[in-house]
């Protein structure tokens, strides 16, 4: 149309054309800039969120390793720390799988209380290598999984007498709009799935009898 | 290690491996993703054996060790030990195509062997040249082969016929195999088995002392462990967990 009209006519098409042009960039660009103002800080709350949570439980736990207590102190100072900081609920359904929705209601509680204790003493015991040592944030990334953002924060455990890095990376979601841990790698193993394959392993020896793995957790925890 | 341990460990696993092909393993070992034919037969056995020799002779020492040596001094052994490896890293890093692993290992070990004073320092950590374990076991593994049966060895510990393979290749890796003196190359052995124990000794006592099960906690530990560095933790997805 403007090619018809003439070269002046073209000219002031375009000068409007580039005016509404660079407006609506501008806008775009406005509301780019305003959208991303308004979800940054939120993300990187998130992701400082997370990472306060892991260099905190990790100096805590190399505190209660380093201290006096007994193990048994150790462990039960443990487990309340692991209710605070951890998704208990989560941690338990993930280490028994696909059974778990055969389980009752009292099944599931009766396995996570006899769960935690146990793993709060393995844990406690892994981190208990590091004593006198450090555990130091090195960075952390977000991913997204089926819906649900997940920061993977990434420490180095050093041991006291070992130069030797151990890479050790924490998995953290949110519960209830607070970050929690559910999984922790030391070297890439990690320790929900070491527990539920150890777990299949218990299962598997007492029949797949549900009751008598949960009476075998607490044997070893009395 | 000595040369003569890698013979006798080469013929517990060939011995095991000639044994597979007549061994069944149990319907319930099979569903874990397990092949532990001999579970019942020798295994739990030996590991009684290995269990009592590690409460009586390796735990003591290691504790013993590490109250009577100074921090600085099992620091420069730990730094040795590692800068021994440091052939075996880097063999295995060029069987695995793992090339810039392989010139981080190379680089790692010059600097080590020139500035950290013949590999008792460690200035190359502080380069950002970290150690990068590698072993046959695993470029056994990149290449196809099947982890194989599974079994304890008498003092050593858990193992598959896969690892127990690439152990003994290893050795032919490790300097101590050259030294001519059976007796140092032990000695060396026995000082980096010390060290591993005291510096997992919490991991290692929860494994073996607070699990309702000492032999299923420690195949299911170093299963998972074994598999976690061979496929560099791809075989510790949770997300396959999720998914029910």
């Amino acid at each position: 149309m403007a090619t018809v009209t003439g070269a002046s006519g073209a000219g002031e098409t375009g000068a409007r054309w580039r005016a509404r042009a660079r407006c609506g960039l501008g806008m775009m660009i406005g509301a780019a800039l305003a959208a991303a103002l308004w979800t940054a800080p939120a993300a990187a709350a998130d992701v400082e969120a997370a990472n306060a949570l892991v260099e905190d439980t990790a100096a805590q736990i190399l505190d209660l390793a380093a201290s006096e207590a007994s193990d048994l102190e150790k462990r039960q100072s443990f487990e309340a720390l692991l209710n605070e900081t951890a998704d208990v609920a989560r941690i338990a359904r993930l280490t028994i799988g696909r059974p778990w929705r055969g389980l009752t209601d009292s099944q599931k509680a009766d396995y996570q209380a006899a769960l935690i204790p146990f793993a709060a003493n393995r844990f406690v015991k892994s981190f208990g290598d590091f004593k006198g040592g450090s555990v130091r944030y090195k960075s952390s990334t977000t991913t997204k999984v089926r819906d649900e953002e997940r920061v993977l924060v990434r420490t180095i455990g050093r041991r006291p007498a070992s130069a030797e890095a151990t890479d050790i990376l924490w998995v953290v979601t949110e519960l209830e709009g607070r970050p929690v841990f559910y999984d922790v790698r030391i070297e890439n193993l990690s320790l929900v799935v070491q527990l539920k394959n150890e777990m299949s392993g218990y299962l598997s020896s007492v029949g797949g009898d549900f009751d008598k793995l949960v009476a075998l957790l607490r044997e070893s925890t009395a | 290690m000595s040369f003569s341990a890698a013979i006798r460990m080469a013929a517990i696993g060939a011995v095991a491996l000639g044994l597979s092909a007549c061994a069944t393993n149990s319907p319930e070992n099979a569903a874990l993703g397990i092949n532990d034919p001999y579970e019942n037969s020798v295994n739990r056995s030996i590991h009684s054996f290995n269990k009592g020799f590690d409460r009586y002779a390796l735990r003591p020492v290691s504790q013993g060790y590490d109250a009577v040596t100074p921090g600085l001094f099992r620091l420069l052994i730990s730094n040795a030990l590692n800068h021994l490896e440091a052939p075996r890293d880097f063999a295995n890093h060029i069987l695995t195509a793992e090339f810039e692993s392989a010139g981080r290992t190379l680089l790692r070990f010059a600097v080590n062997t020139t500035v950290g004073a013949g590999g008792l320092l460690d200035p190359a950590t502080d380069f950002e040249l970290e150690k990068e374990d590698a072993d046959f076991g695993k470029t056994l593994a990149v290449w196809g082969a099947g982890e194989g049966v599974y079994y304890e060895i008498p003092f050593l510990g858990p193992s598959t016929v896969r690892h127990t393979a690439g152990r003994v290749v290893d050795l032919a890796l490790a300097p101590t195999s050259y030294l001519g003196e059976p007796l140092i190359a032990g000695g060396v052995a026995a000082v980096a088995a010390v060290e591993a124990r005291d510096d997992n000794l919490g991991a290692i006592d929860s494994v073996l002392y607070d699990s309702p099960d000492s032999y299923i906690a420690v195949r299911s530990f170093y299963l998972d462990a074994r598999r976690a560095f061979v496929t560099n933790g791809e075989s510790q997805n949770l997300d396959d967990l999720e998914d029910f």
